[in-house]
């Protein structure tokens, strides 16, 4: 990079000089950094009905990742199918040296000519255990939905073993959770950004969506939820 | 890199070496790439039969097929909607920089036979209820959106030519200027030039990041309250009034 040039006096700045640049740079010059960029339709692409509405969180990942989560006991658990894991966050605050870290949301939001008539929540969902596929639902069989070979030892039981699912508290983490209203119909969509949140405790976290309402069944909503990071100062 | 941390280690007197440091330093701080969007195509050669141009995306199951500059339902997570006014509060008078940037690799047992654009369009007009039914996806009541983009703007296009070679990874950059994009939705598109060879195997990944050029001034508030002689020292360009100072800090 090119120098400054006015370096050539050496000494004109004090180590309290240097101190107020660090801050300067620390507090004031920090971009927010996406960290984990999500997204999903409101409607499953292949069953054309909503995965959002009242009693479900969405989990967000892909279009074809994204998993509706029907929640009881107060915890989430995933479909059978564990693509959830590869959409999971760790936070650590303890990995940006002495500095806090903060957090937001960013949100980009597109909707189809129908009104969506529901407004949404976003939050981080604490990823906790793995249960397995028979604790509740229906069980699944291994070999109608992959070639692959049963787990060695289990023979062909598949359904003891069955889809490992990822399970959660099924309340958000409290402060993170960001209420957006749907964006007009037919229109360019809406970008909206949170304002700042702490940084929780350290563990694995799922974003989820929730909706206050049931969306109006022509309608659909293009979803994008970016987890933003920016460091503070030193604590 | 050094640690800004390191700058508390400095003697009582400053060399003009350890000032350079230190600039070198907070040259690197500023001179920042903040990644946007990413996708790739995993069967580039299969492809070629339901679309000539493709939205690429993270997940590789989430395949979009762009049929006469339309696409049904795109991957959220592969589009960007750019608000210059979002960085622009952050960069100041610093130069904005979109870099593109996209690997091929090919394999199988014959060349691809087809050179690929990778560029980054525009989302034209507004979202609507999807009418068409050039969906790739095997929907049931799932094409639901629609969205109408730019022609393939040639002039920001990376190109991996066709090779005579089997084997190749080739990987191209290139620097987009920003000031010309207007706020909107965008995505990373690839074409084709030619239909691939059959027994051809290629995917494609491609970024889009955003790069934050350094700015040889120094930052105001060192030199608050030197003036006078040393007033040449403070910022030549632009306004930094507009930095995050008030930012909620505790």
């Amino acid at each position: 990079m090119a120098r400054f040039k006015t370096f050539r006096h050496g000494g004109l700045f004090s180590p309290h000089d240097v101190n107020q640049l660090t801050a300067d740079i620390l507090n004031s010059l920090k971009p927010w950094r996406t960290i984990k960029t999500v997204g999903s339709y409101s409607k499953d692409p292949f069953s054309g009905t909503h995965r959002l509405g009242p009693g479900q969180i969405l989990m967000l990942g892909s279009n074809q990742s994204s998993v509706p989560i029907q929640f009881a006991n107060g915890m989430w658990e995933t479909d059978p199918v564990g693509y959830s894991l590869p959409w999971m966050t760790f936070l650590d605050p303890q990995s940006y040296g002495g500095r806090l870290g903060r957090l937001r949301w960013r949100i980009q939001l597109a909707c189809n000519d129908t009104p969506f008539g529901a407004n949404l929540t976003f939050g981080l969902f604490g990823a906790s255990s793995v249960v397995h596929a028979q604790t509740s639902g229906a069980v699944i069989s291994r070999s109608t939905t992959t070639s692959e070979a049963p787990p060695p030892g289990n023979g062909n039981n598949d359904e003891i073993y069955g889809w490992p699912r990822l399970q959660g508290v099924a309340v958000s983490v409290p402060g993170s959770g960001f209420a957006v209203a749907a964006p007009p119909p037919g229109a360019q969509g809406s970008l909206s950004v949170s304002t700042v949140m702490s940084m929780p405790a350290q563990a694995q976290y799922m974003i989820g969506v929730t909706a206050n309402t049931a969306p109006a069944a022509n309608s659909d909503l293009l979803i994008r939820a970016d987890l933003q990071f920016r460091t503070e100062r030193y604590q | 890199m050094t640690r800004v941390s390191d700058f508390k280690q400095y003697p009582d007197t400053l060399l003009p070496e350890e000032l350079n440091n230190i600039q070198d330093d907070y040259g690197r701080l500023y001179e920042n790439l903040f990644p946007l969007i990413n996708g790739s195509l995993i069967h580039v050669e299969a492809n070629y039969q339901f679309a000539r141009s493709w939205i690429l995306t993270p997940d590789p199951r989430d395949l979009c097929p762009v049929v006469a500059q339309n696409s049904v339902n795109p991957p959220p997570e592969a589009l960007l909607y750019w608000d210059p006014a979002e960085w622009g509060e952050i960069a100041g008078d610093r130069e904005l920089k979109w870099v593109l940037r996209s690997t091929l690799i090919t394999g199988g047992t014959a060349p691809l036979d087809s050179s690929l654009f990778v560029n980054v369009r525009r989302m034209e007009g507004d979202w609507h209820t999807a009418s068409l039914v050039d969906s790739y996806l095997p929907a049931v009541g799932g094409e639901t959106l629609q969205t109408f983009w730019e022609p393939p703007p040639g002039a920001i296009a990376l190109i991996h030519a066709a090779s005579s070679s089997v084997q190749t990874i080739n990987m191209q950059q290139f620097d987009i200027n920003v000031t010309t994009r207007p706020a909107g939705w965008y995505s990373i598109f690839l074409g084709y030039s030619a239909p691939p060879d059959p027994d051809a195997r290629a995917m494609v990944f491609a970024n889009l990041m955003l790069r934050m050029e350094s700015r040889p001034a120094f930052p105001y508030g060192v030199l608050k309250g030197r003036g006078g002689k040393y007033n040449y020292l403070r910022p030549k360009y632009g306004d930094y009034s507009n930095l995050r100072r008030d930012d909620p800090i505790t």
